[in-house]
């Protein structure tokens, strides 16, 4: 099996040019959501513990369904039947930490060095927010990354591949302080840029939190895995270094009407009360969990309603633990740490993710609206 | 009729022959796949409603597009429509990129199962081919051919 694993590794690298193979210090795997579309993935994953291999860096994986709430879901957890098994394996090989979000855990590589991850909304966080370097590597050569401890020296594992290509200027009529404007902003640069990097002019006082929301935007509407932001990226103290001082291929505005536009394409218009409203695609960090339950303090969910603040397992305990745990208890809102794409909530489905938009069937509102909706219903104006 | 053949880089092996399916729009094959493997269906329709091949079923067609988008479980579903031979025969595009060339590279090394998949040729010549057509994909050479 390991000489499987490396002939993957290598192969991939001999076709994408890579004169070597390097070391990584960190991976982070998809393969783990136990659902019955990866029986292939999970029969070699399966063979990996058999032949007592283990990963030989620090490595995370993916979100998991939350045994919290099997009652709550118990038509959809019957659809994971690999998933007993594949924990199994992955903790025989050495992979634990679950979550879309691994660097709000201890798996945060530092500026420049290599890794292999996939989760494209977790590789473009890592390249654009960390500084740290790995290529949209998939379940499986992710693991076989993480056994080998070596990846294929191609990509983005190269300064001069990490030049930006496309710079987009926002029009100053967008309120960039709005959260769901960002988001919109990142489908629009995911559709345009394609599998290219984008450098965004006019974004002033970015937080982190939101660079990996309009991240992950990118990333599904996209095959986008690095964006250079001037002056906040660490990898573009101004617009000359993050086009490693050449001329940008095009110049592209992005207006409110972009926004409009990739909403009304992306949306799912359901007109009935949702079943289920979900925030928090990539999971939230605690800053904004912290921040939502504030916006919930003395607010009641309507009863037939499940609203879900997805976020890590970690983030989880230590709300519950927290004085913010009367708000959880008296708004009615469900802390979890499932994904809210692979986890597939019922239907009408609301939520303020580009990235649950863009994959499940769901109306995508903002924050607030989120909010108005769970609390007054759907007629709410 | 004169077979017309376009060159490109081979990403994986195997030779196979199928009607086209071609798309200018870039395709997330987890978006597009992920679907029709959740219910096991017989034919693959793609699922992603965004997309212009909405609910075409793309099963045993050469699906030829410009390049791969979306989230990075593209690679084991891929494999897993390969496994189950569900889905297309073969992929052609201007450009690819490892993540989706882990799919076929692995369900060659893991299930001694073949997928050619080529890029690298110009997609205003792919884009000429129409669908239906009958188009031979040689991936261990990493050519196409258009019969």
């Amino acid at each position: 099996m390991l000489s499987k694993l490396l002939r993957l590794i290598v192969k991939l690298g001999d076709t994408f040019g890579a004169e070597k193979l390097i070391e990584i210090s960190s991976a982070h795997t998809v393969l783990n959501f136990g659902l019955n579309f990866v029986n292939a993935s999970a029969k070699v994953l399966h063979q990996m513990a058999e032949d007592n291999l283990k990963v030989k860096v620090r490595t995370t994986a993916d979100p998991i369904i939350d045994i919290d709430y099997a009652d709550d879901l118990k038509a959809i957890y019957p659809m994971f039947t690999l998933h007993d098994q594949m924990m199994k394996d992955l903790d025989q090989i050495g992979v634990y930490g679950f979550t879309c979000t691994p660097y709000f855990l201890d798996n945060k590589p530092k500026l420049g060095v290599h890794c292999a991850w996939s989760e494209s909304s977790a590789v473009i966080y890592l390249n654009s927010v960390l500084g740290a370097r790995s290529n949209r590597e998939g379940g499986l050569v992710d693991l076989a990354c993480a056994i080998t401890g070596k990846t294929a020296y191609h990509g983005l594992h190269l300064t001069e591949n990490r030049k930006g290509q496309i710079l987009f200027k926002i029009s100053a009529d967008i309120n960039l302080s709005n959260v769901f404007n960002l988001t919109s902003i990142g489908l629009r640069i995911g559709e345009i840029a394609g599998n290219k990097i984008p450098v965004i002019d006019g974004l002033k006082n970015m937080s982190t939190d939101n660079l990996k929301n309009l991240g992950a935007a990118s990333a599904s509407t996209g095959a986008v895995a690095l964006i250079h932001v001037p002056n906040i990226t660490p990898e573009a103290k101004d617009l000359n270094e993050a086009f490693q001082y050449d001329k940008p291929e095009e110049t592209i505005e992005i207006s409110m009407e972009d926004l409009k536009e990739v909403r009304e394409k992306y949306s799912t218009e359901w007109t009935q009360t949702p079943q289920n409203i979900s925030i928090g695609c990539p999971q939230l960090s605690e800053e904004e969990v912290k921040n939502l339950l504030k916006k919930l303090k003395g607010k009641e969910i309507l009863p037939n309603i499940n609203f879900w603040i997805c976020t890590n397992t970690k983030v989880k305990e230590l709300i519950k633990k927290s004085d913010f745990n009367d708000i959880l208890i008296s708004s009615g809102v469900k802390i979890t740490s499932l994904c809210p794409v692979l986890t597939p909530l019922p239907r009408p489905l609301t939520t303020n993710s580009a990235k649950t938009c863009f994959y499940s069937l769901a109306s995508y509102r903002n924050l607030d609206e989120c909010i108005k909706i769970a609390t007054e219903g759907i007629n709410a104006d | 009729m004169l077979t017309k053949i376009l060159k490109g880089r081979s990403l994986s092996n195997g030779i196979v022959e199928g009607e086209a399916i071609v798309t200018k729009q870039p395709f997330s094959i987890s978006a597009a796949f992920i679907f029709a493997l959740v219910q096991n269906s017989k034919k693959c329709k793609v699922g992603d409603r965004t997309h212009e091949l909405y609910k075409k079923d793309v099963k045993d067609k050469i699906l030829i597009f410009p390049y791969p988008i979306g989230t990075t479980t593209l690679g084991f579903v891929l494999l897993e429509t390969i496994v189950r031979k569900m889905g297309p025969k073969a992929i052609v595009c201007e450009k690819g990129d490892s993540l989706m060339s882990s799919g076929a590279v692995a369900a060659e090394i893991f299930f001694d199962l073949k997928f050619p998949i080529i890029d690298q040729i110009d997609f205003s010549e792919l884009e000429k081919i129409e669908n239906n057509t009958i188009v031979k994909v040689n991936g261990d050479e990493g050519y196409i051919e258009i019969l």
